[in-house]
């Protein structure tokens, strides 16, 4: 039920306000040709920006001196800043631009990129010590494109390689006018936040990935306190920001077989670790057993009196001994709860428990022997619960 | 201590235990130590995972 009718005017005043109010239409930087422009006697321009997949009427109040000290006319490239709005009058939608300005040609920024590259160079900023990824990244933060194509292949790789891995996306313009900033903006948080960043996009022309050249953008990615993984275009494209990154990865799909690891080998790692470690263990108990066994064997044989007893208790004693061995080797498999009982068992409290006492000197010292003792002298007991002196007597 | 720094010591602890010729005490000691890793790092994978979060530009200004 599509509800009570509405007036027209009502309807698109409501269309106009859900799209004016929606953040990335509202505050966009759009680049296409400009193939239609008017320059009205009020002082507003009025023009149409196009390129293979859409076009948009656009305007620009007051925009007349603008363009004209920019020499911009139909068929310049052109970036428009501004948002989108509805003219609620006649329905139609148009951009409405701030400031528009012509896009550099590609050999102006190529010289520009080489003067920064060289820079750079010159002072040491692209030998910088670099941070290394963590192994297991626990916050990582991807910086890409919203909805590319390069995000999906990410995801769906990451999947792939860890399902349940946990991480974070922040969508961004990754060309245009507006990238930069958001470039920049998305890093300042993500260098407080995160481990570990992939910053990047899918290929495109090299007017498409430039904000990867920009200083402005590199200098963030320098100062960013967490790691960052620049993943630009192709394996072909060599942007600055793969110069002076922590980590550079050919493509974004490359940047995570690089920093997310495949969680099934992790696991057989570990398990491997665990087995060696048992197998160890039970190798020396092993050993410690034939130890003993060999002394029976060296002892039963021995020609002495009495020989056939002997031989008779150390067989019992043998087997045994054996089976305490055998019985000590399974519980030492169980791990912790042994060792916490031959520790309480070396405690010397719980031997006081027993009803053992331990003697000590004068000096403290624990006395083990009556030699050098002798009638008069002064000794400490310590018992369970306390501590006695005595005199030696004989 | 790292994922990377937990399995480095691992790595020694089992040579070492490999390599026989420590004492009751001392085996026992590794021993233990070696399964408090295996579990540090069990726990640290478990600790890589979670959800998926998207954050807007304009929410975290």
């Amino acid at each position: 039920m599509a509800g009570e009718p509405i007036e027209v005017g009502q309807y698109v005043s409501l269309a106009r306000k859900a799209l004016v109010n929606e953040p990335y239409l509202a505050n966009a930087a759009i680049i296409g040709e400009l193939t239609k422009l008017t320059l009205a006697r009020s002082g507003h321009s009025y023009f149409t920006l196009t390129d293979e997949k859409g076009s948009i009427d656009c305007v620009l109040f007051g925009g007349n001196s603008m363009f004209e000290s920019q020499n911009i006319a139909v068929g310049s490239k052109l970036v428009a800043l501004g948002g989108i709005d509805v003219y609620v009058k006649t329905g139609r939608m148009q951009f409405k631009a701030s400031r528009v300005q012509p896009v550099q040609n590609i050999g102006e920024l190529e010289k520009a990129r080489r003067e920064l590259i060289e820079r750079w160079r010159k002072d040491g900023t692209l030998d910088r010590p670099r941070l290394s990824a963590p192994h297991i990244p626990k916050n990582l933060y991807i910086i890409t494109g919203g909805g590319s194509a390069a995000l999906a292949d990410m995801q769906r790789l990451i999947a792939d390689r860890w399902p349940d891995f946990s991480y974070t996306i922040i969508p961004v313009l990754v060309q245009g006018m507006g990238a930069p900033e958001q470039l920049i903006q998305a890093l300042k948080y993500a260098g407080n936040h995160a481990d570990l960043i992939i910053i990047g996009r899918g290929g495109g022309s090299p007017e498409d990935l430039w904000s990867f050249n920009l200083e402005s953008v590199c200098q963030a990615i320098i100062d960013c306190p967490a790691p960052v993984v620049s993943a630009v275009g192709h394996e072909s494209d060599l942007l600055v920001s793969d110069l002076i990154a922590d980590v550079r990865a050919s493509t974004p799909s490359n940047a995570v077989e690089r920093v997310v690891p495949i969680k099934s080998e992790l696991l057989a790692l570990i398990a491997q670790v665990g087995d060696r470690v048992d197998f160890a263990i039970d190798n020396l108990f092993t050993k410690k057993n034939e130890k003993i066994s060999s002394m029976i064997i060296r002892l039963s044989a021995a020609p002495m009196k009495g020989i056939s007893n002997a031989k008779l208790r150390n067989s019992r004693l043998y087997s045994r001994l054996n089976s305490a061995i055998e019985r000590d080797m399974l519980t030492k498999k169980n791990r912790l709860l042994t060792i916490d009982s031959i520790l309480k068992s070396t405690n010397p409290e719980r031997v006081l428990d027993r009803g053992y006492s331990m003697t000590m000197d004068t000096d403290g010292k624990p006395v083990t022997s009556i030699a050098g003792l002798k009638e008069g002298d002064l000794l400490s007991v310590v018992l369970r619960d306390g501590k006695v002196t005595t005199e030696v007597k004989k | 201590m790292t994922y990377a720094e937990a399995m480095k010591r691992l790595e020694e602890i089992v040579a070492a235990l490999e390599a026989g010729g420590t004492d009751l005490d001392e085996t026992l000691k590794l021993f233990e130590e070696g399964s408090n890793l295996l579990k540090e790092c069990q726990k640290e994978l478990a600790e890589a995972e979670g959800k998926i979060e998207t954050l807007r530009l304009e929410d975290i200004e």
